[in-house]
């Protein structure tokens, strides 16, 4: 239980850090580059 | 223990190319990816050997729920994550990503998850493979996959030939790449019979990866104009390198037996796919930190690792675990009974997803409103010097230099009312021959199409016909409800005068007085438009949650504003009266007209309150002339009309309407069609006293 909850919290701690990060604006790094 | 270096193989090179383009890490990473393909088709074989020997519609689902539960579910997670942080969440592009479509036959020039031709690449595999395998079960395997890799290979050199972008895409788009796990397939059938040693196998790898780099080269200096050719071979290189990799690999794997390599290959092979998907946005994140490339390097690397791991523990595991499994025998209820439980805990994840986003982004949105009031707000209800100022959102077109305007296609029918539609006019004109161009502008008077929603005719279609007794000629009417004579001044310049007009007529009347006093260019409607627009753009974020957006943004730097509080600037102050302003810009209208070689007039249209229209206090309940709006009215026109007296391009009908019994006006600004006709009239014959109608 304690696990999954630290998990989650993890998780969710780095997706929004991806979008503090990122979000909103249009990233156009994301939008040119081809892998 | 491969299939994790090979997603490291592709996430570490891809953060290092963050820093800047390096063909030695952009080679990495395509060859770890190659190696992804070698290594699906041979992971995957077992499968897809069974789906082949138990050939029945039943495992045929089984078989692509396995794949999608453990596949396309993660996948859809990331697409719709990176699609929100780019604002492209349910754009086109997204909706064929999340299909596997937009890589299909071609690359996407740009594109917000760069990696996903891969997966498509893969998923259109299992697609093909099943069905393929399903369809011929009576053949065998190896004549199944060595006919596809033929009509693949088949499909490469048509390309080559039909395809102008073929060597852009054929790296990457999915139909040139399925024969590339397809190899995997044939290396795990036919691995009993070609079992080459270490040694052959590390010759391969180095011979393959030799080859593949001249190859390329010769691409890149298209030697003996044969690029293409040379392309093409290198692409089959990389699959051969691959497979030598993958089984070099497994050679090697008896040499790593300890519990310690067994547990961290354990954990490499469970985070490599979340470790592929999530990659991207995390170092992209980690890199606007503004770190250097170690520190980017290992926090990122670290965070993605981490980040993988607990979701492949909390989320990915789970659906791994509960797959259906192949029926081999006759039990199909008890199968059909483990799907069910798989559909319903997906349906669930599904809702609650969307519930807590909705929920968020309601709470996100009361909260900024609660910080940060809106524009409009600050300037219509606290009280400040606008007050209650017309706010009336006027049309459905915006204008960015005059606020606002009618749009390009209306919803009714003007014809019958005499009015054909132009960009920025009303038209009444002749069908043919040279005619004298009348360009008439104006407020809601003139307004053609105000004047066919109240099913009348407008004042402009009556001065047409007038005019059209003396002299053929056409009348453009570019007038807009709300316009005042600043405004028209403007569009006089603006779509006027370009058209080369033989004569130029606007009406002036109570609108004069609609403007923010300070601010003579600036009418109420005008600041009503320009605040809706600046409400629009409330949030500098577009998408489905744009209020969650706005918090983390408003979170992440409390200088970013998500309502947009910029200012509205009205022009330079002053404290020209109605009255002066009109004169300026009068003056100035008859001046640039002048200048064109067009000749204008102004003319002061009727209006309740000035003159003594006989049905005036019957019909409109007039008690006061001692209100406010009417003192006001009747200043205007008192100095305007002494104005017009004096100059020799003014024409004051505001008075004919004098002692008439008549039902004139719509409302009290607004004349009806029998008032308009007489205004048109009286117009037409001050412009023929003029000597106006001549060319």
């Amino acid at each position: 239980m304690i696990k999954s909850v630290a998990s989650w919290s993890i998780m969710i701690f780095v997706v929004a850090f991806m979008f503090a990060m990122l979000g909103g604006t249009t990233v156009e790094i994301f939008q040119y580059k081809n892998f | 223990m491969l299939r994790g270096l090979a997603a490291l193989g592709v996430a570490v090179p891809h953060i290092i190319l963050l820093f800047g383009h390096s063909v030695a890490w952009e080679g990495v990473s395509i060859i770890a990816v190659e190696i992804f393909f070698a290594l699906s088709g041979y992971v995957l074989a077992p499968q897809v050997i069974k789906l082949h020997k138990y050939a029945s519609r039943y495992n045929l689902w089984v078989f692509f729920f396995r794949r999608w539960i453990r596949t396309v579910t993660p996948y859809v997670i990331a697409v719709t994550l990176i699609a929100t942080l780019t604002s492209n969440l349910f754009s086109s592009q997204f909706l064929t990503k999340v299909l596997f479509l937009d890589t299909f036959i071609n690359v996407p020039a740009t594109d917000f998850f760069a990696i996903s031709w891969s997966l498509a690449v893969e998923e259109w595999y299992y697609v093909t493979a099943a069905l393929l395998v399903f369809t011929f079960r009576k053949s065998k395997l190896s004549t199944i996959f060595l006919a596809a890799v033929t009509v693949l290979f088949a499909v490469k050199l048509l390309g080559i030939v039909f395809d102008d972008n073929w060597s852009v895409a054929v790296r990457r788009a999915t139909i040139y790449r399925l024969d590339a796990i397809a190899f995997g397939f044939l290396m795990f059938l036919w691995q009993d019979r070609l079992s080459p040693s270490v040694a052959f196998a590390s010759l391969a790898t180095l011979a393959s990866t030799g080859l593949t780099l001249l190859l390329l080269w010769g691409f890149k200096s298209n030697a003996y104009g044969l690029g293409e050719l040379f392309m093409l071979l290198a692409i089959y290189c990389l699959s051969a390198f691959s497979l030598s990799v993958v089984h070099l690999t497994k050679l090697l794997n008896r040499y790593f037996s300890s519990p310690a390599v067994k547990r961290a290959s354990r954990f490499l092979g469970a985070i490599s796919y979340p470790v592929y998907l999530f990659h991207l946005p995390i170092a992209y994140a980690v890199h606007r930190l503004g770190y250097g490339l170690p520190a980017t390097l290992v926090f990122a690397a670290g965070l993605i690792v981490l980040f993988a791991w607990l979701f492949h523990e909390q989320i990915e595991r789970h659906f791994i675990d509960n797959r259906p499994s192949y029926a081999t025998g006759p039990d199909l209820k008890a199968a059909h009974d483990q799907i069910t439980p798989i559909f319903r805990a997906g349906f669930g994840i599904a809702v609650s997803a969307a519930a807590l986003l909705a929920v968020s982004e309601i709470a996100s949105q009361t909260y900024l409103k609660s910080i940060r009031p809106t524009l409009a707000y600050s300037l219509f209800y606290e009280g400040g010097e606008l007050g209650n100022r017309q706010t009336k959102n006027l049309f459905e077109a915006i204008d960015p230099i005059l606020g606002y305007a009618h749009p390009k296609e209306l919803a009714y029918d003007t014809k019958e009312f005499g009015v054909s539609i132009a960009p920025g006019f009303g038209v009444h004109r002749p069908k043919q021959g040279d005619y004298l161009k009348v360009y008439a502008l104006g407020g809601s008077t003139s307004d053609p199409y105000i004047a066919v929603k109240n099913n009348e005719r407008p004042w402009t279609y009556h001065l047409y016909t007038e005019c059209r007794k003396v002299i053929n000629c056409g009348v453009w009417n570019g007038a807009v409800g709300g316009f005042g004579s600043h405004q028209e001044l403007i569009k006089l310049i603006r779509d006027v005068l370009p058209e080369r007009p033989d004569i130029v007529v606007s009406l002036h009347g109570p609108n004069e007085l609609n403007r923010i006093l300070t601010s003579p260019f600036t009418t109420g409607y005008q600041l009503t438009q320009a605040t809706k627009q600046s409400e629009d753009s409330q949030l500098w974020f577009s998408g489905w949650f744009p209020n969650v957006a706005g918090l983390v943004a408003l979170v992440r730097d409390s200088n970013e504003r998500p309502f947009a509080k910029r200012d509205i600037f009205m022009g330079h102050r002053n404290t020209l009266s109605p009255f002066d302003s009109w004169k300026r810009n009068i003056s100035m209208m008859q001046a640039v007209s002048a200048v064109w070689g067009a000749r204008y007039y102004t003319v002061l249209q009727p209006i309740v309150g000035v003159g003594d229209y006989g049905l005036e206090k019957d019909v409109f309940g007039y008690t006061s002339r001692n209100d406010a709006y009417y003192k006001n009215v009747a200043e205007f026109y008192a100095l305007a009309r002494a104005h017009c007296a004096t100059i020799g391009y003014c024409i004051d009908v505001s008075q004919i309407f004098n002692g008439s019994n008549e039902m004139l006006y719509r409302d009290i600004r607004h004349p009806n069609e029998a008032g308009n006709k007489l205004i048109a009239h009286q117009v037409a014959a001050e412009l023929q006293k003029k000597g106006a109608f001549s060319k």
